[in-house]
């Protein structure tokens, strides 16, 4: 499917964009993260509210990356997360940026203006007694802000001296070699003006109609264990759904069905996600 | 009639209140662990129809209660129900765990809570004692 093409090249030209520091890096999740260490926290029962009508719309709970997200329609919302051992909104914490994260959310009302979106907020909270969990999981999930932060901040600085450096050699000892790093460097410029950056969420469709499926569920399963879902979603009316998954190679199953019980599976297909870690793809039952 | 049981092992008070909140949907009588060895503990003294259980947990992990569970002399024990709710979601962590026979495994942060009442629901109705 062309859609999907597009989609695949897209993903990878923005993360050569966010790399070199051309485009700032979308955020296909939120992370829930501890204010002092910047370690990412879980499980964090992550509430988002209405606040129209106060309650709440959707809850999830975050991932060992800390990592959780909602696909939701247009409308006014505040998060609520809650962990133990831990506080929110953070007093250690202000601002939007805290020199490892950005985006960064206090309790305040957010709006999703236009279309369904995923919201995206990194949310610090404050550690107040010793929590045994995030002491654990130091041998399982293997995360250093700090080395994150300064390994982009190199590339990012490499990709501008070597542009420097081109702009340099054109004055003094200008050469074929030259001018193609700095055409390289042009068509980059382009690139970050014209291609839109990637969605992040995935879509399906009945048919090459483009009618979409407005009910249903969606499952990922890894290909040795098919009987094993090991993330659901639900298919928003739009056809939209949010799947965050590590990078790798999966089962996809589409059910038409919400319900269990009922449910009537109508395709599955073997997918790769990559370095994004969401499912973004257009997928086509007929 | 008596209510069924299930216990909750979890060690995150927050988790463990928002789960059974969530189950007191159900007519069940909810019993809570926070750690490995509490919920040996409670298994053996009220033996519950159901374990959701956690595989990361502090003095006993998740992984070492059912493989307790699983060699336990008395069938009731050793063929209790459990399904796993957990955040670890690799491949090998789930082959392990299907190798202790477990009725589900569910990814805390890819499952809704209200998917796995549903999931309990399922199972306790399928009792046929």
């Amino acid at each position: 499917m062309l859609s999907n093409l597009f989609i695949f090249v897209n993903n990878y030209l923005d993360r050569f964009l966010v790399l070199s520091g051309l485009r700032k890096g979308q955020a296909y999740w939120g992370t829930v993260y501890d204010s002092v260490t910047k370690q990412p926290l879980d499980p964090v029962v992550v509430r988002l509210v209405n606040a129209h009508t106060g309650k709440v719309a959707e809850t999830c709970i975050t991932g060992i990356t800390g990592r959780y997200g909602f696909l939701v329609w247009p409308g006014k919302f505040k998060i609520l997360p809650r962990k133990s051992n831990y506080a929110f909104p953070s007093q250690k914490v202000s601002g939007n940026k805290d020199g490892v994260y950005e985006n960064l959310y206090h309790g305040e009302f957010f709006e999703i203006s236009e279309d369904s979106d995923v919201v995206p907020f990194n949310i610090p909270m404050d550690p107040v007694n010793f929590d045994w969990n995030q002491k654990a999981k130091e041998q399982v999930v293997k995360f250093s802000p700090f080395w994150e932060h300064l390994w982009r901040r190199l590339v990012s600085l490499l990709f501008w001296f070597v542009l420097i450096l081109a702009l340099v050699h054109i004055f003094f000892s200008p050469s074929n070699f030259v001018y193609a790093v700095l055409g390289f460097y042009v068509a980059i410029f382009f690139l970050a003006m014209v291609i839109p950056k990637p969605r992040r969420w995935g879509r399906v469709f009945l048919g090459s109609d483009k009618n979409p499926a407005s009910e249903g569920l969606v499952e990922l399963s890894f290909p040795l264990l098919p009987d094993t879902a090991i993330a659901k979603a639900e298919i928003m009316a739009d056809g939209k759904f949010f799947l965050r998954a590590d990078p790798g190679k999966y089962l996809l199953k589409i059910s038409t069905s919400l319900s269990r019980e009922d449910k009537e599976l109508q395709k599955t297909f073997s997918i790769k996600v990559g370095q994004e870690n969401v499912i973004n793809r257009n997928l086509l039952l007929k | 009639m008596a209510k069924k049981k299930i216990l909750l092992v979890e060690d995150d008070e927050n988790l463990r209140n928002a789960m059974a909140g969530k189950l007191a949907a159900l007519p069940l009588e909810v019993y809570q662990a926070a750690d490995g060895e509490e919920a040996i503990t409670m298994i053996l003294n009220h033996r519950p129809d159901l374990v959701l259980l956690d595989l990361l947990l502090p003095k006993l992990d998740g992984f070492k209660v059912l493989e307790r569970l699983r060699a336990y002399p008395d069938p009731a024990i050793s063929g209790m129900r459990v399904i796993v709710l957990s955040n670890l979601w690799s491949q090998k962590d789930i082959l392990q765990v299907q190798g202790l026979k477990v009725a589900d495994y569910f990814v805390k942060a890819h499952t809704k809570l209200e998917q796995v009442v549903v999931r309990i629901g399922q199972v306790l109705e399928f009792d046929k004692s």
